[in-house]
């Protein structure tokens, strides 16, 4: 098993988030994670990428304790990468030197072809804007800039927050393709929450629904 | 609804050109023409050693600063210390004090024969002055004291716009730390950037500090030689060197503001980690925040009371510049006025209409910042003091409210550009879909809106126009009287008790209508809040 999550617990302010919650992924698999707001995907997200505590409850991440009472394992030692669901791009960074900073304080970087930037760029369609800056974007263009940001690294697992959610149809589809061919080609894993299953259930091997902070596996 | 914006545009420019670029390009023009070659009575080395003077003297004060400010808003924003906005309030007192009032009290208080020095000799055996300040220490100080609120105020906004998200985004980084201050130096220098130019040309055109404490500065020698010698090409050849560094700036700054993030969050916005204080830690800063507090306000204000030798004078000197008084609000208020109409019909026009034109009107707008005042002043003498305009309209100081309203000018039109920014065009263009006329919608869904902007710009630029002493020095006309000019004629020959219960009077005249201000908005506050029966 690649993540293994056993009896995870968060509270905030004495609020259960998530309660006793257990979860297994395999590796290189395609995960989905379903619910209505407020249920507290986000926030499971953000305790396996190291962002959050858990009160309670361990993770597992290819073979290695995350988090014991005493000490967390920081996000930049996880290899992970994670778009958030309000995208978090730095507003005063053009849209290339986002890829480039990412790829220069990476330590993956001397596996990176440099020119992975312009190509990335080109698949996201944004190439013509890397000069700007992401106020000068579009919302669909800022969200697949935060994509691009998170996979140039080539993390062991991308976690995304509504990935597609200000994509249209063509672009949706055109950004799932391209995550679909970079995960085979490195066999990361991919953890996703999404509200829109419609493009993106064929290839999800794993479907859970989130439901006041526990989580249920769902029959594809 | 074109044809209206295109008026406003229209009006707007018209307005700046018979304010501000017209006087200034004839004054070059006069100086091309009839004074280039005409000597000025000061050599190249003296000008090399007098620009280098000022401008480590200005550095100097920026870098402190710039520290000052800046480490107060990081405690302001980033820890868990309690009433830090009554401690913010408290920090900014020193905006509404006029920097010749403060370098009056410092100047005495730490004369060779007066305030500390005296109060030394009375412990003391000696004859002798104990304590010895040289004027660049003590203008430095004064300097300081003034001037960091700017920075305060800036890094208070940077640090508030910064969002953990940005943050975070860095930490899936093996080198995580590298990259975080990469993003944050992008991110803080530009604020770094505008307050230090901000406080390196107020300190380098500063004239009365540097006056009081006889230091040999640029801003005084430029007074100097249009006061004393009516030098006008003398003052042009000095102010050049400033000019051209102006320009420099003028690159960067343009640059900077371009690219100052405004947004803070694309929704669901986390609470930035704050620094948890122990008790220990509190009370230091408490205490470092009272010697601070004692220091900047304190001090200067309790001075300026014991040197008041007899309150019962105050009757008598109210009665003698009561109309200097009503003459200076009446000044201020009409300047304000001018400021704030034309800085939003600039600022409305630079960013709604004139896209390739409004660069140049914000870099001349730049360039009249960095102008030395007294330019400014000199350049509205040479053109309404001419044969073919009416004799009153200089001879009754009509110019001086419009030459006051220029100092906070570019300043306000910058503001207000931030402003616009942040303000979609679809706002007003769905109130004219609805049928409201343009200067309706103009005021529903942008006056509206930065009621509270234009508050703060209204009462800065009502303060900045109120202490303004260089402008009014040189334009104000015989006979007419305003209170920080005849505070400056005082501070030359007048008592110490004189010129400290004048200086009260000014900074009471201020402060009054400022707390009442304060007060009617907390109570329209308290009102809103009631009806939404919170």
């Amino acid at each position: 098993m690649s993540l293994t999550i056993k009896n995870l617990s968060f509270f905030y302010e004495q609020q259960a988030i998530l309660e006793q919650l257990d979860l297994s992924l395999p590796a290189a698999s395609i995960s989905a994670i379903i619910g209505h707001s407020g249920q507290g995907k986000t926030t499971l997200l953000r305790c396996i990428a190291g962002l959050e505590k858990p009160t309670n409850g361990t993770i597992h991440w290819q073979n290695n304790l995350l988090n014991t009472k005493s000490k967390c394992i920081p996000s930049w030692k996880r290899n992970m990468s994670m778009v958030f669901q309000d995208l978090a791009l730095w507003p005063h960074i053009k849209v290339k030197e986002h890829l480039q900073l990412i790829l220069k304080y990476n330590q993956n970087r001397e596996v990176i072809n440099p020119t992975a930037i312009d190509e990335i760029l080109s698949t996201f369609e944004i190439e013509a804007m890397s000069h700007r800056y992401p106020a000068q974007l579009s919302q669909g263009q800022q969200q697949r800039l935060a994509i691009a940001r998170a996979v140039i690294s080539n993390p062991a697992l991308l976690i995304l927050d509504e990935p597609f959610s200000s994509l249209d149809e063509r672009m949706t589809f055109k950004c799932w393709n391209y995550l679909l061919k970079w995960q085979d080609s490195v066999q990361s894993s991919i953890l996703y929450v999404t509200h829109d299953l419609k493009h993106t259930i064929e290839q999800t091997s794993h479907i859970f629904n989130m439901e006041n902070g526990k989580l249920r596996q769902q029959e594809q | 609804m074109p044809d209206s914006r295109q008026t406003l545009a229209i009006f707007s420019i018209l307005t700046f050109s018979i304010m501000a670029i017209l006087p200034i390009l004839f004054l070059v023009a006069t100086v091309f023409f009839n004074h280039f070659l005409a000597p000025t009575n000061i050599s190249f080395t003296e000008l090399q050693l007098l620009f280098l003077n000022s401008f480590f003297f200005s550095s100097n004060v920026t870098f402190f600063t710039l520290f000052l400010g800046m480490g107060l808003a990081w405690i302001f924003t980033r820890t868990t210390l309690r009433h830090s906005f009554i401690w913010l309030g408290l920090f900014c007192l020193p905006l509404f004090i006029p920097i010749n009032i403060l370098a009056n009290i410092w100047s005495h208080f730490l004369g060779n024969h007066t305030g500390l020095n005296a109060l030394l000799l009375k412990w003391l055996p000696s004859t002798e002055p104990l304590l010895n300040f040289s004027p660049w220490f003590s203008a430095s100080l004064v300097q300081i004291m003034s001037f960091y609120p700017i920075s305060l105020l800036i890094f208070y906004a940077a640090f508030l716009r910064w969002e953990q998200h940005w943050s975070e985004a860095c930490y899936f980084s093996s080198y995580y730390k590298k990259l975080h201050r990469i993003v944050l130096w992008r991110y803080y220098r530009n604020y770094l950037g505008i307050s230090a130019l901000l406080i390196f040309v107020f300190s380098f055109s500063d004239f009365a500090v540097a006056d009081m404490f006889q230091l040999h500065v640029y801003a005084t020698e430029v007074f100097l030689q249009l006061s004393a010698y009516s030098n006008l090409s003398g003052a042009l050849i000095l102010s050049l060197p400033i000019i051209l560094m102006g320009i420099i700036y003028l690159f960067f700054i343009y640059h900077w503001l371009e690219h100052i993030p405004l947004s803070n969050g694309y929704g669901n916005n986390r609470q930035i980690t704050l620094k948890i204080l122990s008790p220990v830690q509190t009370t230091t800063l408490y205490l470092l925040f009272l010697f601070l507090i004692g220091m900047i306000i304190v001090l200067p204000i309790s001075y300026l009371l014991i040197t008041i030798d007899s309150w019962t004078n105050m009757g008598q000197l109210i009665q003698l510049v009561w109309q200097d008084i009503i003459l200076s609000l009446f000044l201020s208020f009409i300047a304000t006025t001018i400021c704030l109409l034309l800085s939003l019909a600039l600022a409305y026009s630079i960013s709604r209409k004139l896209k390739p034109m409004g660069i140049w009107i914000r870099l001349f707008l730049l360039f009249l910042f960095i102008l030395p005042s007294s330019l400014i002043g000199i350049a509205y003498i040479h053109f309404w003091n001419q044969p073919y305009f009416p004799d009153f309209i200089y001879q009754q100081g009509w110019i001086l409210p419009f030459a006051l309203s220029l100092i906070f000018l570019p300043i306000a039109v910058e503001i207000f550009l931030l402003q616009f920014k942040k303000l979609p065009i679809v706002e007003e263009q769905a109130a004219h879909l609805c049928g409201i006329s343009f200067y309706k919608s103009l005021r529903l869904a942008i006056l509206l809106r930065l009621t509270p902007v234009i508050k703060i710009v209204s009462l800065i630029c009502f303060i900045f126009c109120f202490n303004e002493l260089t402008i009014s020095l040189l334009i104000s006309p015989p006979g007419l009287s305003i209170l920080p000019v005849r505070l400056f004629s005082m501070v030359h020959y007048g008592s110490q008790s004189l010129i400290a219960s004048l200086s009260l009077l000014q900074l009471l005249v201020l402060i009054i209508p400022v707390f009442f201000l304060y007060r009617y908005n907390l109570s329209l506050i308290k009102k809103s809040q009631e009806k939404k029966g919170l």
